[in-house]
C-alpha cells in the first residue's frame, strides 16, 4: 500500500471521528481507564503541513499550530473545521516557522513566532490582537504557557526561559547556564516550572522562585531517558513529555518518577495509527478524555484515548528501540571521488561509505558524548584530502561549539570491508575558545555548517549569523556573510563561497577567502525551505528544498532554475530531503532524510540508485524499473 | 585456582570466629522477617548454592537469577548489577529486601541478643551487643516510603541508636562474608589439564576428554568466549550487555549496571563508606572512577564459569534453561535485544554445529570442580 | 588462538579414535609446544594479570631522549612506555604504564610528560602565541578504548599532576584481552591534538 504523501482534504467522516474522540463520546469501544493511562490510538489526521503544537481553548475547541505553512487549524465543538489561517512573513500578524502555542483563559491564542523571534496574540479566527513580545528579547522562541498570571516562554536560541507579565513586560529569566535549547515549558498548580531541556536530553524542574530544584533523564532510549524532549503538558498531577527522538510520550509525577510511556516506532514507511514518529507537541484535553500528539516530521497529528490492558501493549518494543528501526541519514552529506560521508542523528555517529554498486559502509565513528571524539549535535561534515594524501573528515558539532578532524586510515591493498577502527581523531577545535584566544571576542559559536578547501576552512556560526574563515591551522582570518542564517555552505572550483541562507531563502556568493558578497541568487519565490547546497563543475548549483520535497538546479537546462522531485517513496521522489553533494564523476547524491536513504542522480537528473534502509531503497529501485 | 584476594574492607574476613558466626547465620531463618527463610533457602548447598529456579523466590518473587556463592570471594562486584562492591555489602541486601528474606536490621539485632549462642560468638568477636530496651520490634530505612512501618520505626530512633544498629547489621554481614569466603571448590578436570600441560605431562590429556579439548579450542578461538571469560573464575568480573531476551516483556526494562552503579554510589555500605575497614584503599578508589553512562544500561556482570554445569537455569533472569540454550543464543544471537544504540560490539554470531555445541558443553562441564567440603555445606552444630 | 592450534585441537578427536595412546601423546606434545609458543596462553586464561605486553625496563622521563624516535602517532604493539607525537606534530608525549607492562583486567596507572615538538623541543623554545589568552599551559587528558569493539574503559580514570610537572591517570583498566588504544589529548588555546598508542594485552 502506498502511503499518503500528497496533500489531501480531510474527509467529513474522519473529522467527525476526530471530534467525537476528542470529546470522549467516540463510537469506539467503551473504555475503562483502569490505571489512568493513555495510549490507545483513536484517530489520525494526515497530510498536514508540520503540525507542531496543539492547545484546547476554554470553549472546548482544539487549535493546532502548523509551521510548514504557518497558521492555525481549529476544530470546533460541533465538529466544524476552520480552514487554516495564517500568512507567512515577518510583518505584524504574519508568521515564520511558529513553534509554540497556548490558549489564554480569555479564549485567545498566544503563538511563539519562532522565525521572527517574537510572541503574537491572535483571536482564534486569526485576527492579530497584538505583538506581545517583540524582537530583541527572544531568539527563536518555542514552547510557551500562561500560568498564575505569568507568561513563560522557552527562549530556545538563548538557552533560557523568559518570564513575562500578561502584557508582555519581561519580569525575569530562568535557567540561564542550566539549559540547552529548551523546547517547551509547563507549570503546575504549585507554580513549579518544568522545562523540556532538549539539548541536555532531560526534564528540569524549577521552583516557584525560579531556582532549579530537580532534573531527571539523560540521553538514551531506555525508560526514563530522553532524546531531544520537545513538548510538555501538565495535566492533573502528571507531566506528559513528548520524547521526540525516542518516538514516544513518557509520563511522570512532579518528582520525576516515571509512570508509563506510550508510542511505538513505525516499522513501515509513514506508519501511524498509534505508531509515533518524532512527536514534538502534546496536549491533554481539559476533561482528560483524550490526548493530542503533533508530529511535524510526519506531517500529521494523532489522538489517543485511555489505554486498556497491559502497559507493554503501548510501550516501545525494546527490540525496536535501536536495532529494528531504520535510522535516518542526514541531514548533511559530503563526498569525494571515492567516499560518501553521512551522519546518523540517532546515534550521533558519522558513517563513511565507499562508492560502489551499491555504496558500502566501511566505517562508523563518534557516538553521543561530550568527550573528544564524540558528538553532542552533529550538524555538518566535510571531506578533505591532505597534502600527504590522507583522507580527513571534518565534523561540525553545534551544541559542543566544536569542529573535530579525523583521519581515515585505510589499507588500500585489502578488500573493502567494514573496519570500526578506521577513523582516528586528530584534532578537536573549540571555536569559541580559539576565537577568544585570538582576539575575536567572546561570543559563543554554534557551528552549523562547514566547508574546506586547500587553504581555508569556513564555518557557519548559527548563533552569530556569520561565517568564520580560518586557515588550515585554525587561525581565524576573518568573518563574512554577516547577518545571514547559513544552513549550508559550498565551495566552487574557483574558491568562491556559496552560502545557503535559510532565513532569506536565497543563495549568496562570496569571494574566495571570505571576501565581499558578489552575488545573490533566487530567493523566497523559489525555495520553500532550503536544506542543502552543492556547487559542481562549471558552477552548477543544486539546492534541496525540504519543504517542497525536491531539489532545484541553478541554472537549469534552458538557463532558468529547474525543480526536480516530488513527495513520495519512488525513484526521484523525496520526503524532506536535506544535504546534497556533487560527485567528481558528475553525479549527484541527495540525502533523502525522511525516507531513510540517499539517492544518486546522473548529471541530467535521472535517477541512478539509492542506498540506505532496505524498505525505502527497494521502493526507489522498484519504481525506477517500472 | 589461587587463593581469593584479600578483602581489606572487612577486617574479620579471615577470622575463624567470624567464619563460625557467619556459618551459624547463613543457615539461620531467624534473620528473616517471618523466621522461615535463611540464606541457604535460595543458596541451597545441595544445588551448588543456587535455587535452580529462573529467578529467586523468597518472601516474594525477584527479577534476577540466584547466583552461586561458591568461589564468590574472587568477585570484584556482587549481584548481577554490581550494586555491592564487597561480599559483606551484598549480604546486607537480601536480609532486608521485601522479596527475599524481608527482615529488618532492628529485628536482626534483637535476634542476636535473644539467641545465647549467636550472642556469645558475636560478642567474643565484636564486643558487647547494644541494649535492646527502647528498640522497636522491627525497623529499617525505607526512604522512598515514608509511611512504611519499618521506616517510621527507623525514623523514631535517634542517630546514635541507628548507628549502633547499623554497626551490628554490618558486622552480621561481614561474618556472613567470612563464611562465604570458605566456600571454595577443589580443582576441576580443566585445572588438572592446565597444570599437567605446564609440566609438559603427556598423560594430562586423559584428564580432559577429546570433546572437551575441542570445546576449549572453540572457547579460546572462534566462539570468542575468552573475551569476557578468563581469569581464575573464567570471568572478567565486569559488565556487558549480552542482549539476552527477557523472560517476560515486563522485565525488558531491567536497567542492570546503569541502576547498579547508581545504587552502589548511594549505598552507605560501599568500600569508601563509614562501615568499610579500608576507606582509603584500592576498592574505595575504584568508586571514584566508576563509569556512569546510559551505555551501561542492560549490562550484567559476567558470571563465573566454574560449576556452570551445576547452576542452571542461566543468564541474569534465568531466561535460558540449559547450557545448550545459552550456546545457541550466543551462537545465533537469535532474539537478542538490540538495547543499546552505541554499545560495544563484542558479540557476533558464530554458528556452532551440533557437534561443536556438544564439545563446548563438554568443556564447560570440565570446569566443575571438587565439591565444597561437607562441613561447610551443612549447618554448624550448636552447643 | 592461532589457526594452527585450532587445527591441532580439531584433529585430536579423530586421532583418538584410531590409535588412542600414541595419538594422544603426539597430540599433547604438539599441544604443549603450541601453547608454549603462544606464550602460555592457556595458563594465561586462568591468570588474572596475564602480562602480554613485554616492555623495556626503566621509566621514560621528561626531557629524556626519545625512546622510539621513529614512532609517529602510534606506538608499537606491546609497549609499556614510549614517546609519541600528536597528530599534527605539535607535541611530544613521553609515557609509561605503572606497573609495566600493562596488566589485563587489573587497575593500572599511566604517567606522561609533555613537551613542545617545535623548535628545539624544549619549553624555552615554545613559540606559541597565546594572544588574548596569554601564556596558557597545555593540559593533558589520558583515556583508552577498544576501537574494534567500539567501547571505552569501564572506568573513568582519575587525572592528577606529578610533582615534576608530569600527568598521571589512575584507575585505568583494560578489562578485555585484545588491542586497546591509549589516547593522549593535549589542549591549549581551544585546540586539542591527539596522540595514540596501540597496546595489545592478554593475547
Amino acid at each position: 500500500m502506498r502511503p499518503n504523501l500528497l496533500p489531501q482534504r480531510w474527509s467529513r467522516g474522519a473529522l467527525l471521528v476526530v471530534w467525537l474522540v476528542l470529546h470522549g463520546v467516540a463510537p469506539l469501544r467503551a473504555s475503562q481507564d483502569v490505571e489512568g493511562r493513555y495510549g490507545m490510538f483513536a484517530a489520525q489526521v494526515d497530510a498536514r503541513r508540520e503540525p507542531y503544537a496543539a492547545a484546547f481553548l476554554p470553549d472546548g475547541r482544539l487549535a493546532v499550530l502548523e509551521r510548514g505553512a504557518p497558521g492555525v487549524v481549529l476544530i470546533g465543538v460541533d465538529g466544524s473545521l476552520t480552514p487554516r489561517w495564517g500568512v507567512r512573513g515577518d510583518l505584524p500578524g504574519q508568521l515564520e516557522r511558529p513553534s509554540g502555542l497556548t490558549a489564554t483563559p480569555e479564549g485567545t491564542l498566544l503563538i511563539a513566532d519562532t522565525g521572527n523571534h517574537r510572541v503574537q496574540e491572535f483571536t482564534p479566527d486569526g485576527r492579530l490582537l497584538r505583538v506581545v513580545v517583540g524582537a530583541g528579547v527572544l531568539r527563536s522562541p518555542q514552547g510557551l504557557t500562561l500560568a498564575h498570571g505569568r507568561l513563560y516562554v522557552a527562549d530556545t536560541g538563548n538557552h533560557r526561559l523568559v518570564v513575562l507579565d500578561r502584557e508582555g513586560a519581561a519580569l525575569t529569566t530562568i535557567g540561564e547556564g542550566d539549559l540547552r535549547r529548551p523546547a517547551d515549558v509547563a507549570v503546575d498548580a504549585a507554580g513549579r516550572v518544568y522545562v523540556a531541556d532538549g539539548g541536555h536530553h532531560r526534564v528540569v524542574r524549577f521552583g516557584p522562585d525560579g531556582r532549579l530544584d530537580s532534573a531527571w533523564g539523560e540521553r538514551g532510549p531506555f525508560p526514563g531517558l530522553f532524546v531531544e524532549p520537545a513538548g510538555l503538558a501538565w495535566h492533573g498531577d502528571r507531566l506528559y513529555v513528548a520524547d521526540r527522538d525516542n518516538h514516544r510520550i513518557q509520563v511522570f509525577t512532579s518528582e520525576g518518577v516515571r509512570l508509563y510511556e506510550w508510542g511505538k516506532h513505525a516499522r513501515r514507511p509513514r506508519e501511524g495509527e498509534g505508531h509515533l514518529h518524532y512527536p514534538d507537541g502534546v496536549a491533554v484535553a481539559p476533561d482528560g478524555a483524550s490526548v493530542v500528539v503533533c508530529e511535524s516530521f510526519a506531517d500529521r497529528w494523532q489522538v489517543f484515548r485511555p489505554a486498556e490492558g497491559e502497559a507493554t501493549l503501548y510501550a516501545a518494543d525494546p527490540a525496536l528501540v535501536s536495532g529494528g528501526a531504520s535510522p535516518h541519514f542526514g541531514p548533511p552529506v559530503a563526498a569525494n571521488d571515492e567516499l560518501i560521508v553521512l551522519i546518523q542523528p540517532e546515534t550521533q555517529s558519522v558513517q563513511v561509505f565507499r562508492m560502489g554498486e551499491p555504496p558500502l559502509m566501511i566505517t562508523r565513528f563518534g557516538g553521543y558524548g561530550d568527550g573528544v571524539g564524540r558528538f553532542l549535535q552533529l550538524t555538518d561534515v566535510a571531506l578533505h584530502v591532505s597534502a600527504d594524501e590522507q583522507t580527513h573528515v571534518l565534523v561540525c558539532d553545534g551544541d559542543a561549539g566544536r569542529v573535530q578532524e579525523f583521519r581515515l586510515e585505510r589499507d588500500a591493498s585489502t578488500a573493502v570491508r567494514f573496519d570500526p577502527a578506521m577513523a582516528h581523531l586528530m584534532r578537536a577545535v573549540d571555536l569559541s575558545v580559539v576565537l577568544a584566544a585570538h582576539g575575536w571576542g567572546t561570543a559563543v559559536v554554534e557551528p552549523r555548517a562547514i566547508a574546506r578547501d586547500a587553504e581555508h576552512v569556513y564555518v557557519a556560526d548559527g548563533r552569530g549569523r556569520r561565517v568564520l574563515v580560518f586557515d588550515a591551522g585554525w587561525r581565524c582570518l576573518g568573518v563574512t556573510a554577516e547577518g545571514r542564517d547559513a544552513v549550508d555552505l559550498a565551495l566552487g572550483e574557483d574558491g568562491r563561497l556559496w552560502v545557503l541562507d535559510g532565513g532569506r531563502r536565497e543563495v549568496a556568493v562570496f569571494e574566495a577567502g571570505g571576501g565581499a558578497e558578489v552575488a545573490s541568487l533566487a530567493g523566497e519565490v523559489l525555495f520553500d525551505r532550503p536544506g542543502g547546497i552543492a556547487v559542481g563543475r562549471g558552477g552548477r548549483v543544486v539546492v534541496t528544498d525540504t519543504g517542497r520535497h525536491g531539489f532545484v538546479t541553478l541554472p537549469g537546462e534552458d538557463g532558468v532554475p529547474s525543480m526536480l522531485g516530488a513527495p513520495g517513496l519512488g525513484a526521484g521522489e523525496f520526503f524532506k530531503p536535506r544535504g546534497v553533494a556533487w560527485l567528481p564523476d558528475g553525479r549527484l547524491v541527495v540525502v533523502d532524510h525522511g525516507n531513510h536513504r540517499a539517492q544518486l542522480f546522473e548529471a541530467d537528473g535521472t535517477f541512478a540508485d539509492a542506498f540506505g534502509a532496505r524498505l525505502y531503497v527497494r521502493e526507489a529501485r522498484r519504481s525506477a524499473n517500472r | 585456582m589461587p587463593a581469593p584476594p584479600a578483602d581489606e574492607t572487612n577486617r574479620v574476613a579471615d577470622d575463624p570466629r567470624a567464619v563460625r558466626l557467619g556459618h551459624l547465620l547463613f543457615f539461620d531463618p531467624g534473620l528473616s522477617g517471618a523466621g522461615d527463610i535463611s540464606c541457604a533457602t535460595c543458596h541451597d548447598p545441595e544445588r551448588a548454592f543456587t535455587d535452580g529456579r529462573p529467578v529467586g523466590v523468597g518472601r516474594g518473587e525477584g527479577r534476577r537469577n540466584t547466583p552461586t556463592v561458591i568461589d564468590s570471594a574472587h568477585q570484584r562486584w556482587f549481584t548481577w548489577d554490581g550494586r555491592a562492591d564487597s561480599a559483606w555489602a551484598q549480604a546486607t541486601g537480601p536480609l532486608e529486601h521485601p522479596d527475599e528474606m524481608a527482615g529488618s536490621r532492628v529485628a536482626i539485632v534483637r535476634q542476636l541478643v535473644g539467641d545465647p549462642v549467636l550472642r556469645a560468638v558475636y560478642e567474643d568477636l565484636f564486643g558487647p551487643l547494644p541494649e535492646v530496651a527502647g528498640l522497636p520490634a522491627a525497623g529499617r530505612p525505607v526512604p522512598a516510603q515514608p509511611q512504611h512501618p519499618h521506616q517510621r520505626a527507623w525514623a523514631g530512633l535517634d542517630g546514635d541508636r541507628r548507628r549502633q544498629v547499623d554497626r551490628v547489621f554490618v558486622n552480621v554481614a561481614k561474618a556472613l562474608a567470612a563464611y562465604q569466603r570458605r566456600l571454595v571448590s577443589g580443582p576441576s578436570a580443566f585445572d588438572d589439564f592446565v597444570s599437567a600441560l605446564r609440566r609438559e605431562d603427556a598423560s594430562a590429556a586423559r584428564s580432559l576428554s577429546a570433546s572437551a579439548q575441542r570445546g576449549l579450542s572453540l572457547f579460546l578461538g572462534r566462539a570468542g568466549c575468552r573475551r569476557c571469560h578468563f581469569g581464575p573464575t573464567l570471568s572478567d568480573g565486569e559488565f556487558h550487555n549480552t542482549g539476552a531476551p527477557p523472560r517476560r516483556m515486563a522485565d525488558a526494562d531491567d536497567a542492570g549496571r546503569y541502576e547498579g552503579a547508581r545504587l552502589l554510589l548511594a549505598s552507605p555500605f560501599h568500600a569508601a563508606g563509614e562501615f568499610s575497614d579500608d576507606r582509603d584503599g584500592a576498592r574505595a578508589a575504584t568508586l571514584r572512577t566508576l563509569r556512569q553512562s546510559p551505555e551501561t544500561w542492560g549490562e550484567f556482570r559476567t558470571p563465573s564459569l566454574r560449576h556452570v554445569a551445576l547452576t542452571a537455569p542461566y543468564m541474569h533472569a534465568g531466561q535460558l534453561p540449559d547450557l545448550r540454550a545459552v550456546l545457541r543464543f550466543y551462537s545465533t544471537l537469535e532474539g537478542a535485544l538490540a538495547v543499546n544504540h552505541h554499545g560495544e560490539t563484542v558479540l557476533t554470531p558464530f554458528a556452532l554445529s551440533d557437534a561443536e555445541t556438544d564439545d563446548l558443553v563438554a568443556f564447560l562441564e570440565s570446569l566443575t570442580g571438587g565439591a565444597v567440603p561437607n562441613a561447610w555445606r551443612t549447618p554448624p552444630s550448636r552447643p | 588462538m592461532t589457526p594452527e592450534t585450532c587445527t591441532l585441537a580439531a584433529g585430536a578427536g579423530d586421532g583418538q579414535r584410531t590409535g588412542v595412546r600414541t595419538g594422544v601423546r603426539t597430540w599433547v606434545r604438539t599441544w604443549v609446544r603450541a601453547w608454549v609458543r603462544a606464550g602460555l596462553l592457556l595458563a594465561g586464561l586462568l591468570l588474572v594479570s596475564l602480562a602480554a605486553c613485554r616492555g623495556g625496563p626503566g621509566p621514560a622521563r621528561r626531557g629524556a631522549t626519545a625512546i622510539d624516535p621513529g614512532s609517529a602517532t602510534r606506538g608499537g604493539t606491546g609497549a609499556s612506555e614510549g614517546e609519541v607525537s600528536t597528530a599534527f606534530g605539535t607535541w611530544r608525549v613521553a609515557w609509561r604504564s605503572v606497573p609495566a607492562p600493562v596488566p589485563l583486567n587489573t587497575p593500572f596507572a599511566v604517567e606522561a610528560w609533555l613537551r613542545p615538538a617545535g623548535g628545539d623541543g624544549s619549553w624555552e623554545g615554545d613559540t606559541w602565541d597565546g594572544g588574548a589568552a596569554g601564556d596558557v599551559q597545555p593540559s593533558l587528558v589520558i583515556d583508552a578504548g577498544m576501537p574494534h569493539h567500539q567501547h571505552g574503559m569501564n572506568r573513568t580514570p582519575e587525572l592528577s599532576r606529578l610533582p615534576d610537572g608530569g600527568f598521571r591517570a589512575d584507575g585505568m583498566l583494560f578489562h578485555m584481552p585484545g588491542a586497546w588504544t591509549l589516547v593522549f589529548d593535549v589542549s591549549r588555546g581551544g585546540i586539542t591534538e591527539r596522540a595514540e598508542v596501540v597496546l595489545t594485552v592478554g593475547e
